[in-house]
């Protein structure tokens, strides 16, 4: 008991709790429209682009979450625009958007070496880096976005589930996927600090696939993974301040070690569902 | 005055509801369909037939807004169709192979996105949604299965599915590529019989199918198409089905057997009897 209490004394500790249940909660939820939609690379992809804009935006002295916002849902926009133009290249167009994003990022840290430090915590996540600032921002973007996801849940679904038809019945197919962008873009800038951005996008895909495994129902698809990803959040805080490791990383093997107990569990239990929760992961 | 009201619903039954006109559209560099026209009345029930890659899926996507467009004109209840504008108010029953069955929705999730542009702002259905989506399941009969995952539907059941999704927007253009595929005689028949009611209730429906004598030839009209992606005839099915055209359909020949002697017919009153078999059916013994 008194291990869970200690830390909480901390004001430090507290934001950060709270930051990582909150954005948990905000990737597990749109983390099942990501795998739905075979995104993980995308995923993946936008945090390391965003990484560049974040550089960027620090050194021409913009804020630090417009600039790397910004950046981020123009790199989604390219690559939603360069997915639906040519089917075949577009993994390595992918690649190449935003391996080069991030290798502006990381050539310009090397030039500047008087902030290695902060950066070094935007790539591996922070504990200790949450300020009343940052807390603000992401409760802002979870609680928009989670506003967005409640009023267009109908036409978010049907676009993740068959864009093309879905655009033939009336949906906006390519607004729809326009804001998709921007809240994926805004949730990656939202969680860079908490998770890094080279785990973002375990944290995007590992609770909805530990969700898939026991249900096959959408509506709790999405709440079972926003709880995982809250329960990953705020769990892997703790173990993170009791072992004194990388705030992300510790998020992203709670989850991991969640998803092969469950795995495990479905598959002792149900020996006949042999298939991977989403196959072509 | 009088007149002029009494003239109007005949005016608009007449005018076509889909045109088609000097259509080259295709994926690539090479065009799929090359100089197609096409015009359907308002209310006709249109069969379209042809080999495999023929280009009749195609054909109905053109209508719907999703092959990019080379050359030509699509208009679809006086619209004309671009990619970024779709027809309003039609039903699209594609292709069972596009499907992502894997997909965590239940058949009634899968019904209701049919219903999305005519539902409130909430995620939750409205009594009068709900009442549409279950009258659609129970005139289809699949009622009983309307929380099962997609993936645990057997083919037949999963296309009644997808025409409950198409119907519960209460379209007046239904597109249904090969609705009859994997169903077996009595939903095969359910189905038709259910279409010939919609397409007496002024629907307007196109539909590709390979069951050129169960379903083609119950059909008011039928579209021909040959490997070339041309349309090489159109009418009734007692003027179409020809060992001519047949023939040029398929490249292989085609015997035309009178009504009984393969079979009895589906429909006792379908005005057209006449069925047809490969050419081996002679050699069976006529
Ligand atoms: N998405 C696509 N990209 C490129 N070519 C395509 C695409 N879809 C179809 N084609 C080509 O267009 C031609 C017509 O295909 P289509 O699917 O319309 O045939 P079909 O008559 O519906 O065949 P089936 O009876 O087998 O369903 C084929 O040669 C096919 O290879
Ligand atoms: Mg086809």
């Amino acid at each position: 008991m008194q291990a869970f209490v200690e830390p909480l004394g901390y004001e430090f500790f507290r934001h950060a709790l709270a930051a990582a249940t909150l954005v948990g909660a905000l990737c597990g939820l749109l983390g099942v429209y990501v795998v739905l939609r075979r995104m993980s690379y995308i995923g993946h992809g936008l945090s390391h682009s965003v990484f560049g804009g974040a550089v960027v935006s620090h050194l021409i002295g913009w804020n630090f979450y417009l600039g790397a916002g910004l950046w981020g849902f123009l790199s989604a926009l390219l690559i939603n625009a360069v997915t639906h133009r040519h089917k075949v290249g577009a993994d390595a167009s992918i690649g190449i958007v935003t391996t080069a994003s991030f290798a502006v990022g990381v050539a310009l840290i090397s030039k500047e070496r008087s902030f290695t430090r902060n950066f070094e915590a935007a790539l591996f996540g922070n504990i200790l880096g949450v300020t009343t600032g940052d807390l603000a921002v992401i409760s802002s973007v979870t609680v928009v976005v989670a506003a967005a996801v409640f009023i267009g849940y109908k036409q978010l679904l049907f676009t993740t589930f068959d864009a093309e038809i879905a655009a033939t019945y009336g949906v906006p197919t390519r607004w729809v996927e326009a804001g998709f962008s921007l809240a994926l873009a805004a949730t990656i800038v939202a969680a860079m600090n908490v998770v890094g951005v080279t785990l973002i996008a375990a944290a995007l895909v590992i609770p909805p696939s530990t969700a898939r495994l026991v249900t096959d129902h959408f509506g709790r698809l999405l709440s079972l993974s926003m709880l995982i990803g809250a329960g990953c959040g705020g769990g892997g805080m703790f173990l993170s301040y009791w072992y004194d490791l990388a705030s992300g990383a510790t998020i992203v093997l709670l989850a991991t070690g969640i998803f092969g107990i469950v795995f495990t569990v479905t598959h002792l239990r149900d020996p006949l569902r042999r298939s991977l929760p989403f196959t072509q992961l | 005055m009088v007149t002029q009201a009494a003239a109007r619903p005949s005016i608009v039954r007449s005018a076509p509801m889909i045109q088609i006109r000097r259509l080259t559209c295709g994926y690539g560099a090479v065009p799929v369909l090359r100089d197609v026209s096409l015009v359907v009345p308002t209310g006709q029930f249109v069969g379209i037939v042809g080999p495999s890659g023929a280009g009749k899926t195609t054909l109905l996507r053109v209508l719907l807004g999703l092959v990019p467009r080379i050359q030509g004109e699509i208009t679809v209840g006086g619209y004309r169709v671009t990619a970024a504008h779709p027809p309003p108010n039609i039903g699209y029953v594609p292709q069972l192979e596009t499907i992502d069955w894997t997909f965590p929705v239940t058949l009634e999730d899968m019904v209701v996105m049919g219903r999305t542009p005519k539902m409130g702002p909430f995620p939750w259905l409205s009594r009068k949604d709900r009442r549409v989506v279950s009258a659609t399941l129970e005139r289809l009969g699949i009622n009983c299965l309307a929380r099962r995952q997609i993936r645990g539907l057997s083919g037949g059941q999963q296309q009644r599915a997808f025409l409950a999704r198409a119907l519960v927007g209460h379209p007046s253009i239904l597109v249904l590529d090969e609705p009859t595929a994997s169903s077996d005689v009595k939903t095969r028949d359910d189905i038709l019989s259910l279409l010939m009611d919609l397409h007496h209730e002024g629907v307007t429906i196109v539909m590709t199918t390979h069951e050129l004598n169960t379903i083609a030839a119950q059909l008011p009209w039928l579209v021909c198409m040959d490997s070339n992606s041309s349309v090489i005839a159109q009418g009734p099915p007692c003027e179409v089905f020809t060992e001519s055209v047949l023939s040029r359909m398929f490249g292989t020949r085609l015997q035309i057997l009178q009504d009984g002697a393969v079979g009895t017919p589906l429909r006792p009153d379908a005005d057209f009897q006449r069925f047809l078999t490969i050419e081996q059916a002679e050699r069976i013994g006529r």
